[in-house]
């Protein structure tokens, strides 16, 4: 296959860049008993993008052989030659940097592999069948287990030629508690780059499907969280989503340019001078194994850790190929593309604010009134910073001691005002949320985290 | 395009061959354009062509399922191998099997000649003046990001039961997203879609003005008041506070899991007699109108809520089978994934009185233009912030707000839906109007 794609890039005057990506899907998913879906996935193709005339042409193909291959070139061309009469700004060129050569692997494919469909289907039945079964009051319950493996190529004219392998593993669990017409719904994910071992480190089926039953029924006797602007502390989960969503993707270029909350604040204040954020291709920090792990982006340059918040002052947006010419900084690693016939876009890959110095129980025993959030919802964030996300378990704080569960909390704000409030973060560091998706027109497997950190925000209730 | 039938008739054939004891193939071919803007500028045109192939199929009453991009005969085979490996895992469930064929009744209207035609220069032509649209109306409008799409294909079903059904579908739309910047001012964020079986049927310029009016509107937004009392929901904000919640509770999986709001209320006032709402699969230029599912079952238009009673809920053939029920035709999803129900174009009747009588008619409340937020399907509770929200005093609408929230419990406000507005707006697959709520709860600061 890289031969094949070499040739064909060294006869290209214009800029090229193939990607063949074969991505091998495993999908298993148990509802209240039934299994919804059980599927096996297979999707492998090229995506072919030029620059002709300072203008991007992108195609896609699933024929893999040279004439298909070729062909779908052709077509990016056009697609390029066509609209660049339409591009007012041209792209001019692309950031140099040292591509990626060599064979780059993550996770632990053959690891996945080694573990039967058989064992896979029996973990997810049982787990759900004993979330179920272990509460009068638990009404549904649900479990799914995820692996998505890839294999790629990546060949472009200007010197990346790379092959690389990553496997990424999901966990979730959910229960579904009621009471008469009240119903309460709990849910824990985990999501990894690597195997079994990393990915039931920490947590195990059993330990999931117990957390969510507890939380789910709890939940139905639980009171209405109060509303108003409050002392919290966020547990690593909260803390990875806030970075991710709310801050994150302010400093994604691409949106720097349309005119986000962080456009042009590159030196200035942004938050406490005890946030250092940070968004990494590798794990840096923690276990190895975060769900976000990317060695090499999808232009082919090699990732690294890229500072974004350093003692609460703006160091960094996130950039591609385009942006960081754009911007004359180095790439940051961050062009991601979900599938074979998605083109690369800048996306975050694990996003985290870095512990500080406090021990767990000195955050919570510092809290006179507020309240302990863990535990991420649905939510929103804008690029103007203001987000609003649902906190699954809301817990009262009084007097430095944590107190009785709350429902349907929200928080929300300006990201960068919260961030502006951190006054003390623990030490303790985890990854947490490694079995979402980020979604910006594609998917994208990412991952975030961060110790507990207190701060203020508005939480929403009632 | 036969071709695609002869693919799953010959994928059937292999998966009995292979052990199976039905078989299911869902296949597609689609072509597609998109044109894409960002940062007030042409990002990347781009092309594509897809296969797709999903096998469902069932041994010993276990479901198996497996799909592949593409119709050759080794990966059809490995599929079937993947899927059928599936099955002997999985759990064995007596409701599980295919359908038996209901004949289809294909409708007109579903794909446009011009599509196969539809090239690059089109598309680029449309995306342009829609940009140019935006900006037009007022420099401080800044486009993040917007589509122009044409999409053409078409979807085949076979399966071991009879089921037998092709149709060609075409599809345009386009979308544009973004904000109005004035200094250090950003205002809310503002989406506008249209989107029409042809490439003449949608208007990518008045798209653009709305979205512009739309942002520059809620620019110099002011914190507002806290108080108990009416909103006025735009379509946008009703898909998300009132249509999710419903969408979610009438499907028959999740009434059977009991996890519906809906359980047992058949036949029961579940919202206001204003309130009335159909799934059309009919409907005319619907992002999601065809005439068969993704068990190849004929379509039909079904009616969900009438005058406040709930009528219907949405069955495929596994939940239908459960009850002793027929489908209604409303297994979706694509081939890479099992069948599993949803809407088609779910749409709201459109109400009696004018919005602008409905804002005449408000002391103290105010607009929820968009909402973002979270809404659990399943018990209701919704809270979130107000975006590009107006403030409503004497019947007027005055200025826009932030940092104003919204939270309250839909289920239990729906009986109390007090106005639905004659003005409709086409959101993807949803058609919905304005709608006002009572006594919700409004936070600010």
């Amino acid at each position: 296959m890289r031969e094949t794609l070499k040739t064909i890039v060294a006869d290209s005057k214009p800029w090229l860049e193939l990607r063949v990506h074969d991505r091998r899907a495993l999908h298993i998913l148990s509802r209240k008993g039934i299994m919804e879906a059980a599927s096996s996935n297979k999707n492998a193709g090229v995506g072919v993008r030029v620059l002709v005339n300072g203008t991007w042409g992108f195609s896609s193909t699933a024929r893999l052989d040279r004439e298909g291959i070729e062909e779908a070139v052709r077509d990016a061309t056009v697609s390029a030659e066509k609209s660049s009469g339409g591009r007012n700004k041209k792209i001019e060129s692309l950031a140099e940097c040292e591509l990626a050569v060599g064979d780059f692997v993550s996770g632990d494919a053959a690891e996945a592999a080694s573990h039967s469909t058989e064992e896979k289907t029996e973990l997810v039945v049982e787990t759900e069948r004993a979330t179920r079964e272990s509460s009068r009051f638990v009404r549904s319950a649900m479990c799914k287990y995820s692996e998505i493996v890839d294999e790629k190529w990546i060949v472009s004219t200007d010197g990346a030629d790379a092959h690389i392998e990553d496997s990424k593993l999901e966990f979730a669990v959910s229960a579904v508690a009621g009471e008469g017409d009240d119903m309460q719904v709990s849910y824990h994910g985990i999501g990894v780059t690597g195997g079994w071992p990393e990915l039931f480190r920490k947590w195990t089926p059993e330990s999931m499907s117990e957390h969510v039953s507890q939380v789910a029924v709890d939940l139905l006797t639980a009171p209405y969280a109060p509303g108003g602007k409050a002392t919290v502390v966020m547990n690593p989960e909260l803390v990875g989503l806030l970075a991710h969503e709310a801050i994150g993707h302010t400093v994604e270029a691409d949106f720097i340019l349309s005119g986000s909350a962080a456009s042009g604040k590159i030196g200035q204040k942004v938050a406490s001078d005890l946030v250092t954020m940070v968004d990494s291709g590798p794990a840096t920090l923690g276990h190895r194994s975060a769900g976000g792990v990317v060695l090499v982006d999808d232009e082919g340059v090699p990732t690294g850790r890229t500072v974004l918040i350093g003692g609460g002052v703006l160091k960094s947006y996130l950039h591609d190929r385009e942006t960081a010419a754009r911007f004359d900084v180095e790439p940051t690693g961050n062009a991601r593309a979900w599938q074979y016939s998605d083109e690369p876009l800048i996306r975050m890959r694990n996003t985290y604010l870095e512990p500080g110095e406090a021990s767990y129980d000195e955050v919570i025993g510092s809290v006179k009134d507020g309240f302990l959030l863990k535990g991420a919802g649905s939510g929103q964030a804008d690029a103007n910073a203001e987000f609003m996300f649902g906190v699954q378990e809301a817990y009262e704080i009084k007097d430095g001691k944590v107190g009785r569960l709350l429902r349907g909390a929200s928080i929300s704000g300006d990201a960068f005002e919260v961030l502006k409030s951190v006054d003390m973060l623990s030490s303790d560091f985890e990854w947490a949320i490694g079995s979402g998706y980020c979604g910006k027109g594609q998917a994208a497997k990412v991952d975030g985290g961060g110790p507990y950190v207190r701060c203020q925000v508005v939480v929403g209730g009632r | 395009m036969d071709e695609l039938l002869t693919i799953c008739e010959r994928a059937v054939d292999r998966a009995l061959g292979a052990g199976a004891d039905e078989a299911e193939a869902f296949a597609v071919r689609e072509k597609s354009i998109n044109v894409e803007v960002q940062k007030n500028d042409l990002q990347i045109a781009k092309s594509m062509m897809s296969d797709g192939l999903g096998i469902r199929l069932f041994k010993d009453r276990s479901l198996g399922f497996a799909f592949v991009n593409a119709f050759d005969e080794k990966g059809v085979g490995e599929s079937i191998e993947r899927a059928l490996g599936i099955a002997s895992a999985a759990p064995r469930d007596d409701h599980n099997g295919l359908p038996e064929p209901t004949g289809v009744d294909y409708q007109d209207g579903l794909f446009d000649e011009d599509a196969e035609s539809y090239g690059i220069d089109r598309a680029v032509e449309q995306a342009l003046a829609m940009l140019r649209a935006a900006r037009d109306y007022d420099p401080r409008v800044t486009v993040d990001v917007g589509e122009l799409a044409g999409q053409h294909g078409w979807k085949a079903i076979v399966s071991s039961k009879g089921v037998r059904a092709m149709e060609a579908l075409s599809v345009f739309y386009c979308y544009i997203l973004g904000m109005a910047k004035e200094g250090e001012t950003v205002s809310s964020f503002d989406y506008q879609f249209d989107g029409s079986v042809s490439p003449a049927g949608f208007d990518p310029t008045a798209v653009a003005r709305k979205f512009a009016e739309n942002v520059v509107g809620s620019l110099g937004a002011v914190q507002g008041e806290s108080f108990k009392g009416p909103i006025l929901l735009a379509p946008k904000a009703a898909a998300d506070v009132v249509g999710y919640p419903i969408e979610y509770s009438i499907r028959a999986s999740t009434v059977q899991k009991e996890t519906s709001k809906f359980c047992g209320k058949l036949g029961h006032a579940v919202a206001s007699d204003l309130l009335s709402v159909t799934d059309d699969a009919t409907l005319k230029d619907g992002f999601s109108s065809s005439s068969f599912d993704r068990e190849g079952l004929a379509r039909q238009i079904l009616p969900i809520v009438d005058g406040g009673v709930l009528r219907n809920f949405l069955y495929d053939s596994y939940t239908a089978r459960k009850e002793g029920l027929e489908s209604t035709g409303h297994a979706g999803g694509g081939a890479g994934a099992v069948p599993s129900i949803s809407t088609t174009n779910l749409v709201f009747s459109p109400g009696e009185t004018p919005l602008e009588e409905i804002v005449a008619g408000i002391d103290r409340g105010i607009l929820v233009t968009r909402f973002s937020g979270n809404v659990d399907p399943v018990s209701g509770d919704f809270s979130g912030s107000v975006k590009g929200g107006r403030m409503i005093r004497g019947g007027k609408l005055e200025e826009p707000l932030c940092g104003t929230m919204i939270a309250g419990n839909i289920f239990g406000l729906l009986p109390g839906i007090s106005a639905v507005s004659k003005e409709r707006e086409r959101l993807f697959s949803d058609v919905l109007p304005y709608v006002k709520l009572e006594d919700v709860a409004v936070t600010s600061g």
